[in-house]
Parts: C-alpha cells; sequence; structure tokens
C-alpha cells in the first residue's frame, strides 16, 4: 500500500522545517521525502499538503482518566490522535487504581485495539495510592508498566518514598512524581494576589519547591531516575537546573496549562482554571518557557483530565480539577509559536524526541526508513469544540479552536482522519 | 467578567455579588438610596412596595440568624415574599446539590436569591447558571466577599463622619478568613479612604493583601496611630486549634481592643464590630459599650442597606427585560 504525501512542509529529524514535494509511505514505512513532487504513480491514496505541516507525532508523559473500559480508554486515545499525538502515559489513578499486574493487563488489553494513541502505563508507586505499601514493580513492569508514579498525592513520608525510589531503582524503572508536600499542599489555587482577593486558599511555591529539594537528595542518594512531573514555578526550574548541573539522573516537565495561564486567568471565579498543578504567576510561566528553551525542563504534557459536563459545574473550589487538553497540543503548539512564548521546534523537541528519551524510547522521526508516525497539521482552517472527541469539554477554548490535525500516522498506520 | 456579571446593559445593578467590579457612583448610588429607607424605618408604616408581588427567596447555605434575619425584614419592608430555605448541605457532594438544587428553585418562580454559601465565588457561580431575570444577593460566600456588611459599614462611617474620603481606617483581627474585611478594603478604597490598615498577626493576615490597598501592621499600637475609624473582627474560637494562635489571652493582650489601646488612635475615633462580639477577646466591654462605639448603629443601618441593593438589583433586573422586550420588538 503506498500513501503519498504532496506538496507541504515537514519537521524533519534536525527539528528544522523543510518543504517537500513528495514523502511516500510504503507499507507504513517512510520510503522516500523529495523536494520536488513528480507524478505518484502507483499511490492508492494522496493528501495534499499545500499550507500544511507534517510533524511527527507526539509522547505524553500524562493523561488522567478515570475509566478502564475499552470505550472510555479508545475515545481518549483517539482524541489523543487528534491531537498528534502518538504514545500517552495513563497515570495510575484510574479506576481501579492501576495497582496490580492485573489491571495494567486489563488496561492493555482494553486499549490494544484502538484507532488511536497508544498507551503507556505508569503504575501506582503504592498500593491504592495510599502512600504505605509497594506496589509489585517487578511483575507490573512485565505487565508492560514503564514507569512508577504516585500520580497527584505524595506517599504517606519521606522513609516510603525512600523505599519506592530503591525498588525502583532494582528493576530499573523510572519513578514520576509530582512534586507535592503534602501538608502545604492545600487549597485550590495559586497562594498570590489573586486566592487573596478571591479568598480562596492557596498553595504556596513552597509545597512543590521543598518537595523538590527532598525528593532530589533522596534520589542522589538512591541512584533512581527520578522524574519531577508537572512543575509550576519559577523556582522549581531552578532548582531543578541546579540539581541536573551537579549530575542526578532527574528529568522534568511541565503541563501545557502552566504553559499557557496564570491565576489571574481564574479571577470570576471560572472553574476551567481549577488545576493541579495550580496555575502560577507570569514570571512562573516564563521561567517554565525559559526552563523549555534550555533544556533544563525536558518535556512538555498535556496534563489532559477530561471531566464530564457536571465536572466543573460547581463553585470554583468544589469544580474537578484539570482540563481537556490533548486533542488541542498540536493547536497549543502553534498557539505559544505565534505568541513567540515558544518556537515550534522548541514544543516539538520537547514533547517528542526529550519525553521520549525520559522512558527510554526511540522518538518520532520523519526521515527513510522510519516508520510512518506522523500527523498533518493545516493552520489556516479552524475546529469547533463541538466536534471534540474527547469526553472531556473541559477546554479553556469555548467554540472554536485555530487549526486543525487532518490526519495522523502511528506506527505506520493511519489511524485518524479529519472528517 | 465580574463586571458584566453584576450590572445591566445599562450599567447599572442587576446582582450584588462583590464590591469589586463596581465603581464609586454605584457604592454611593447604594448609601444615597439606603438613607432614604432610613426614613422609611422612622415612620409609623414602614413598608414601601417596591418589590410588591415579588417572591424572594433566602439561601443559606451556612448557618446564620442575624444576616438572616435583617435580609428577611428589608425584603418584607420592601413588601415582597419571603421563602426561607435552610440548606444543610452533605461534604461529601456539595456541588452537585448545588446545581439540582438550582433546577429546584427555578421552577418555584423566584425573583431573587439571598445566598450564603461556604464556598468562594459559589454565588457567581449560581448568578451565571441561573435563569436570566432573577437577581442573586451575596449574603456571604467563603472568604471572598460580605458586600452588604461592608456597605453598611460604609454608611455607618458616612453617618457619624459624614464622608469616607480622606479617612483612615484600620481594621483589626481575623483578615485571612474575613470575608467582611475583603470586602471593606475594596469599599474603602473605591470610596477613597485616604489609608486603610490591616492589624493581626502575621498567621492572620493572607499574603499579597497589600495589592488589595491596604498597608500591613502586626502591632497594634503602631496600627491604631492617628486612626479615625476602628473596625474590629470576631475571632474564631477554632483558629486556636490550627496553630494559627496560642490563646485567647495572649491575643487579647496584643491586639484586643481596649481603652488604653484606643487611645492610640484619634480621640474621635469610631469603633465598629460586624458582630457578634466575643467581649474579653477582641474587644473589651468598656469599649464595645463605649461612647466612641456604633455597634448597634451597624445594626440598624445593616436593614437599610439591604433595602437598597434588593431594590436596585430587582430594578435593574426589571430594566433589562424591558430592554430585551424592546430589542426583540423592533
Amino acid at each position: 500500500m503506498n500513501i503519498t504525501l504532496v506538496n507541504g512542509q515537514y519537521l524533519d529529524d534536525n527539528n528544522t522545517l523543510r518543504d517537500f514535494g513528495k514523502i511516500v509511505i510504503t507499507d507504513g514505512k517512510i520510503t522516500a521525502i523529495n523536494e520536488q513532487a513528480k507524478e505518484s504513480r502507483n499511490s492508492d491514496y494522496v493528501i495534499d499538503c499545500k499550507g500544511k505541516t507534517v510533524l511527527p507525532t507526539l509522547t505524553d508523559l500524562s493523561v488522567t482518566l478515570n475509566g478502564t473500559g475499552a470505550t472510555s480508554l479508545q475515545r481518549e486515545q483517539r482524541a489523543a490522535a487528534a491531537g498528534g499525538v502518538g504514545r500517552m502515559c495513563l497515570q495510575p489513578q484510574t479506576s481501579p487504581i492501576n495497582d496490580t499486574p492485573s489491571v495494567a493487563k486489563l488496561i492493555e488489553r482494553n486499549a490494544r485495539d484502538a484507532q488511536g494513541a497508544n498507551i503507556l502505563q505508569l503504575g501506582a508507586m503504592t498500593k491504592g495510592l495510599e502512600g504505605e505499601l509497594l506496589s509489585e514493580y517487578a511483575e507490573m513492569k512485565d505487565s508492560s508498566c514503564i514507569g512508577f508514579s504516585h500520580a497527584y498525592s505524595a506517599p504517606s513520608n519521606l522513609a516510603i518514598t525512600a523505599r519506592c525510589f530503591e525498588y525502583a531503582h532494582t528493576f530499573d524503572v523510572p519513578i514520576f512524581m509530582h512534586p507535592m508536600e503534602s501538608s502545604l499542599y492545600k487549597g485550590s489555587m495559586h497562594n498570590g494576589s489573586a486566592s487573596c482577593k478571591m479568598g480562596l486558599k492557596g498553595i504556596p511555591e513552597t509545597a512543590e519547591t521543598i518537595a523538590i529539594a527532598q525528593l532530589c537528595l533522596l534520589a542522589e542518594r538512591v541512584g533512581v531516575h527520578l522524574h519531577l512531573a508537572q512543575i509550576s514555578s519559577a523556582a522549581s526550574v531552578a532548582l531543578i537546573a541546579e540539581a541536573k548541573e551537579k549530575g542526578l539522573s532527574i528529568t522534568a516537565d511541565a503541563a501545557l496549562p502552566n504553559l499557557l495561564f496564570t491565576d489571574e486567568a481564574a479571577l470570576g471565579f471560572s472553574s476551567i482554571y481549577h488545576t493541579l498543578p495550580p496555575l502560577r504567576e507570569e514570571h512562573d510561566r516564563k521561567a517554565i518557557l525559559e526552563g523549555l528553551r534550555s533544556g533544563v525542563i525536558d518535556a512538555i504534557s498535556s496534563g489532559h483530565r477530561p471531566c464530564g459536563p457536571s465536572g466543573k459545574q460547581a463553585p470554583f473550589a468544589e469544580s474537578k480539577l484539570g482540563m481537556s487538553t490533548i486533542e488541542h497540543m498540536l493547536n497549543y503548539a502553534y498557539l505559544l509559536d505565534s505568541s513567540d512564548d515558544l518556537p515550534l521546534a522548541t514544543f516539538i523537541q520537547a514533547a517528542n524526541d526529550r519525553a521520549a528519551a525520559i522512558l527510554g524510547l526511540a522518538p518520532s522521526k520523519i526521515s527513510v526508513g522510519e516508520q510512518a508516525n506522523l500527523s498533518v497539521f493545516n493552520p489556516h482552517t479552524e475546529s469547533t469544540i463541538d466536534q471534540m472527541i474527547s469526553k472531556g469539554r473541559n477546554s479553556p477554548f469555548t467554540k472554536t479552536v485555530k487549526g486543525r490535525v487532518e490526519a495522523t500516522f502511528i506506527d505506520g498506520k493511519q489511524v485518524y482522519s479529519a472528517e | 467578567m465580574t463586571t458584566n456579571l453584576q450590572l445591566n446593559a445599562q450599567g447599572n445593578l442587576k446582582h450584588f455579588l462583590s464590591i469589586s467590579g463596581l465603581n464609586k457612583q454605584i457604592l454611593t448610588d447604594i448609601l444615597d438610596t439606603a438613607d432614604s429607607f432610613i426614613e422609611v424605618g422612622e415612620r409609623a408604616i414602614r413598608n414601601v412596595p417596591l418589590l410588591r408581588g415579588k417572591t424572594v427567596a433566602n439561601l443559606f447555605f451556612e448557618p446564620s440568624t442575624r444576616t438572616r434575619s435583617t435580609f428577611e425584614l428589608a425584603a418584607k419592608r420592601l413588601s415582597a415574599d419571603v421563602l426561607n430555605l435552610d440548606i444543610k448541605t452533605s461534604a461529601t457532594s456539595k456541588g452537585e446539590s448545588l446545581s439540582d438544587m438550582l433546577l429546584n428553585l427555578e421552577a418555584m418562580a423566584s425573583d431573587m436569591f439571598v445566598i450564603r454559601h461556604a464556598q468562594s465565588g459559589a454565588q457567581h457561580f449560581i448568578a451565571e447558571s441561573v435563569t436570566p431575570g432573577v437577581a442573586i444577593i451575596n449574603a456571604g460566600d467563603g472568604w471572598h466577599a460580605h458586600p452588604t456588611q461592608a456597605m453598611l459599614d460604609m454608611l455607618t462611617i458616612r453617618q457619624k463622619k459624614s464622608s469616607i474620603e480622606g479617612l483612615k481606617v484600620g481594621i483589626v483581627g481575623d483578615i485571612l478568613h474575613s470575608r467582611v474585611a475583603r470586602s471593606q478594603i475594596r469599599a474603602l478604597n473605591i470610596l477613597g479612604a485616604e489609608e486603610v490598615r490591616v492589624i493581626a498577626p502575621k498567621t492572620l493576615l493572607p499574603t499579597h493583601i497589600e495589592d488589595m490597598g491596604a498597608n500591613i501592621h502586626w502591632k497594634l499600637s503602631e496600627g491604631l496611630k492617628d486612626l479615625d475609624v476602628v473596625i474590629m473582627l470576631r475571632l474564631q474560637r477554632e483558629r486556636m486549634q490550627g496553630a494559627l494562635l496560642p490563646s485567647e489571652s495572649e491575643y487579647f493582650k496584643r491586639y484586643g481592643l481596649d481603652n488604653e489601646a484606643l487611645s492610640y488612635a484619634k480621640p474621635d475615633a469610631i469603633v465598629m464590630h460586624p458582630g457578634p462580639i466575643n467581649r474579653g477577646v477582641e474587644i473589651s466591654s468598656n469599649v464595645a459599650d463605649g461612647n466612641q462605639s456604633v455597634i448597634l448603629d451597624q445594626v440598624t443601618n445593616g436593614i437599610a442597606v439591604r433595602m437598597a441593593v434588593m431594590s436596585m438589583a430587582m430594578s435593574g433586573q426589571t430594566e433589562e427585560k424591558n430592554a430585551q422586550k424592546e430589542g426583540g420588538a423592533s
């Protein structure tokens, strides 16, 4: 089977945008990339890419889904493909919690046949995410868990965290932790001027930075690969830079909402901006973007957390946490590029090359000989929120979204095509 | 956003959710309207027909007797039918029950909801969700706002000091958990107070309070110096539990208002308290009952201010409805 993409732009394996005449995909593999479009003989199918950009698929480090049934999993996998995501890490905070090999196998089986992004599982660091007892890391690794995470909570104390690190190091699996000092991590938004005005309890940045300092010291002693997930403050970026300079085996990511918004967005009590980690201040947002440019922050995660229509229908602090973001990953990438916040190439590098490296996986590459892991993005059209595939309409976009993914190939197969 | 939510297209009040987003003119209108209702309170027949035929529902998701009674009295003096609902919400699914409750209440065809809720922003959420035409009056939400309390305080200050402009006002006590303080700071700044101070130990002060237009003092004697108005806040007993304060006696010694502390303020300074007062905890009896205290005037003014905002919000809703009808006809 021959599929030919013609007359567009693509991001090459040096993360440089280039024009192409023709990209030929034969039986799932990229077999030719030509500057000049010649006749596409023998092509079963041609995709016109005029004015469009072909980008490698992304690896998303954090998606939180409740349901583990095939229907709900596959719906979000398809939504991810519509956002240009090829692989996504599923947080263990599912129902049931992913803390045993059998749950991991169940998820693997239910996600297998999806027309969408592949699911990479993060197992629960402790049983039931209750913070007390170790999960079966070795068995779960064999049942396809790629790392272990404590989702949006922390083990009960540092002694237990240390055991988790030691056990994970033994079986050579990375630990994903959103750094949180539980005793300080109380509130529904960032502690700052906005929380003061709104009369809401604020989470101080020290709730995150103190945890980073502690976790880095522990990781240094143990030697485990610690991934600091979804950091939110400028001070965190500085601490991570310091730890990396010391040569620690740590990596870090920031979630999309923290790249896009600040706590001021919540003034007026709009519950869509009720997120965890909380949206912080403009200098924090700027520092995270700078961290992504310099490489101190390795990756960008979607932080995708879809919720049904009633989830946000409540007073701010009682509304469900998070945003539905994965379906618009590339739209956000273009938005950040056009606002001069982050160049498109840096975004893709962070969400593809560097995200994959954290998991020890090869990135998606658009070059001859590679399997087709790519999406075609049209920045000149728009899609509407009503067209969303994800169950979560808790998107910060209200009606229309600029740009649209028109086709996505994962592992050589076209899994998504915009209607 | 807050501005749009509270005002109709003509720029008049249609909900009363917070002081934030309102300008000096609207606040002054509220005070002037309240002044006119004070006369009504002094007449033999105290009712005016401004809300005749309208139904006002008092929805108190948090227990309250005083505020609810003054709202009830205010609605009755405006000739409205009043429905009182004390709602106990289950701790687990407050959000859901609130959404469900709204659907039920809309079916009752109420014209105005007076709401108190433990969650900051609950009234904003309700104002965004209810059927157009229903006015929402905030009777206190979480730590966020208690705008009618702040306006009755402004009315009291204006009565005693003739104007708010140029005054130095200090608020003493638990600012962190106080919706009253936040609304007062807003109102005082909008109405032109020269200086607003907050006086408390650091454990009872929210960070960034200075961004709202308040100067911070940790020491009572310094904070009270040259004040025209001293506002004391009620100290909740549960503050000793959360390691915010060690004891009531230490608090009273450092932050309680007695005659000696009051002597740091101007000789003609007035003393206010939103009530109910804790004698010997935040204020001594002789100050509370002394001739500088205006605490009982505040209570009287509460009814007039609530009549003012209820009648203004109702007429704002009517104005919007009429404008839409005309717009629809053309």
